[in-house]
């Protein structure tokens, strides 16, 4: 059975509806649910041949909107405090009355513009980063507006929070006594193996857990989180029943405080690529785990260079990017300055050759 | 100048050779000098400057000099591929451990 989620051009909010979906998809079979991206949309497959009844399966659906969820205070930070328990009752009650209809809803390419006309709801910055502007209005002759807020149809809204709720990792970022920024990422799927639903529930999780990921910045946080997925994903690889997921980036993003309220900071994609291909490679796991040792190596107070430039390759593995983190790399090398303590050794910033000639053969010149 | 891979320069003899100077001199002479010289060149003026100087400092050590036939086959890949490319093969190599 397929599902489909035409894309809107927003892509925080387009894969959160695709994730949403795919888990309510989930609650109502045993069977295996994948979600794919497939350029123009998101595709949701399960291998079952029916659902199972949504009223016999309600309070299943119902926890995934559960009001003691810890994620609902980070998907709902905008809105003020005495209206969430509103937006929390709307979802439930969407979910209770058209889950059915919003299934069905999405059976078609093309049938999953429809949703209501009349019940629209504000998508907030949290569900979507490019949704905090708004679509501004003519200004010519008249009054300077800051234009009006976006609304989504209440269906698709209540899809998005689901998803966000279940596959949005958040994360505090403290960059410095007074500033301090929120940051966010969610998985993009690729086209051909897609991912698993419980799977990365699994996995966010095990990331959510992790200690010591870098936080110099946000890149360098989303880098170190995908080293550390990597990392795991090469063990459910090579176990007996091995995972088939395949990732073809993060979305990520970050808010920062403004006088009054949160603003978007920095935003875009994280290519997963490159991580790709080394999980294919026999030396993988040696790889991250360099990966990991650079970025902990980065995380003390004066070598912070060496994860922002290291981040900065790994999203983009050009000739310049990877000069550029040599070079910072070398200079905290010659002062002998890198220090880094695992749990049976202690590295000094030692590069073993054939475990860098696998990360030299993805540089792109 | 052609397109070639950081991946292709950084298997060449004559630079792994040249690397093997350069973790020498950093590893046992602790020439960091001829490093940072290195990893500022821009021209192939400037890259044939920075050999001679490693060369000139390090010329007492014997064992770990590079051969001549290295110093003609590097300066030809400077030509082939630019000095960046060269370069950064020059320091990866600088900066691994053989074990």
């Amino acid at each position: 059975m397929h599902w489909f989620v035409l894309k809107s051009g927003m892509p925080m909010y387009d894969l959160e509806r695709a994730y949403g979906l795919g888990l309510i998809v989930k609650q109502l079979t045993d069977e295996e649910v994948r979600v794919y991206d497939k350029g123009p949309y998101y595709q949701i497959t399960t291998s079952a041949n029916s659902l199972k009844e949504v009223r016999s399966n309600l309070d299943k659906l119902l926890s995934l909107v559960a009001d003691d969820l810890d994620a609902w205070d980070r998907i709902l930070r905008t809105t003020s405090r005495k209206n969430r328990p509103g937006k929390i009752k709307k979802i439930q009650k969407i979910l209770k009355n058209s889950c059915k209809e919003i299934l069905d809803g999405f059976k078609e390419l093309f049938l999953s513009q429809t949703g209501s006309k009349k019940s629209k709801e504000l998508l907030t910055g949290p569900l979507e980063l490019s949704s905090f502007k708004g679509f501004r209005e003519p200004i010519r002759g008249q009054k300077y507006d800051e234009g009006s807020g976006f609304t989504v149809p209440e269906e698709n809204w209540a899809l998005c929070i689901i998803g966000a709720l279940h596959f949005a990792i958040w994360r505090f970022i403290v960059l410095t006594k007074k500033s301090k920024e929120s940051a966010v990422i969610i998985p993009n799927p690729d086209g051909e193996k897609g991912i698993e639903v419980d799977h990365w529930r699994e996995i966010k999780v095990h990331l959510e857990n992790e200690k010591g990921l870098s936080r110099v910045s946000t890149l360098c946080w989303v880098s170190h989180s995908a080293v550390k997925l990597y990392q795991e994903l090469w063990y459910k690889k090579h176990q007996d029943s091995p995972w088939e997921d395949c990732f073809s980036k993060f979305i990520y993003g970050s808010l920062a405080g403004a006088a009054q309220q949160s603003k978007p900071k920095t935003g875009g994609y994280f290519s997963l690529e490159l991580f790709e291909d080394l999980l294919n490679n026999e030396h993988g796991i040696e790889v991250f785990t360099l990966f990991d040792k650079i970025f902990q190596a980065g995380n003390r107070k004066g070598l912070e260079d060496i994860a922002i430039k290291f981040a900065e390759f790994l999203n983009v593995p050009s000739i310049e990017n990877y000069s550029r983190f040599l070079t910072v790399f070398s200079r905290a090398l010659m002062r002998g300055e890198i220090y880094v303590r695992t749990f049976d050794e202690v590295w000094r910033g030692k590069f073993e050759e054939n475990i860098w000639k696998e990360v030299i053969r993805y540089v792109r010149s | 100048m052609s397109e070639v891979s950081l991946y292709k320069v950084y298997s060449n003899e004559a630079v792994k050779d040249f690397g093997n100077c350069y973790r020498n001199a950093l590893r046992q002479n602790d020439d960091y000098a001829s490093l940072t010289e290195l990893e500022n060149v821009e021209t192939k003026e400037d890259f044939a400057e920075a050999l001679k100087k490693l060369l000139r400092r390090n010329y007492s050590k014997e064992g770990w000099k590079p051969k001549e036939s290295s110093l003609e086959e590097v300066m030809k890949l400077v030509d082939n591929c630019g000095v960046r490319i060269v370069r950064a093969a020059i320091i990866s190599h600088a900066l691994t451990w053989k074990e």
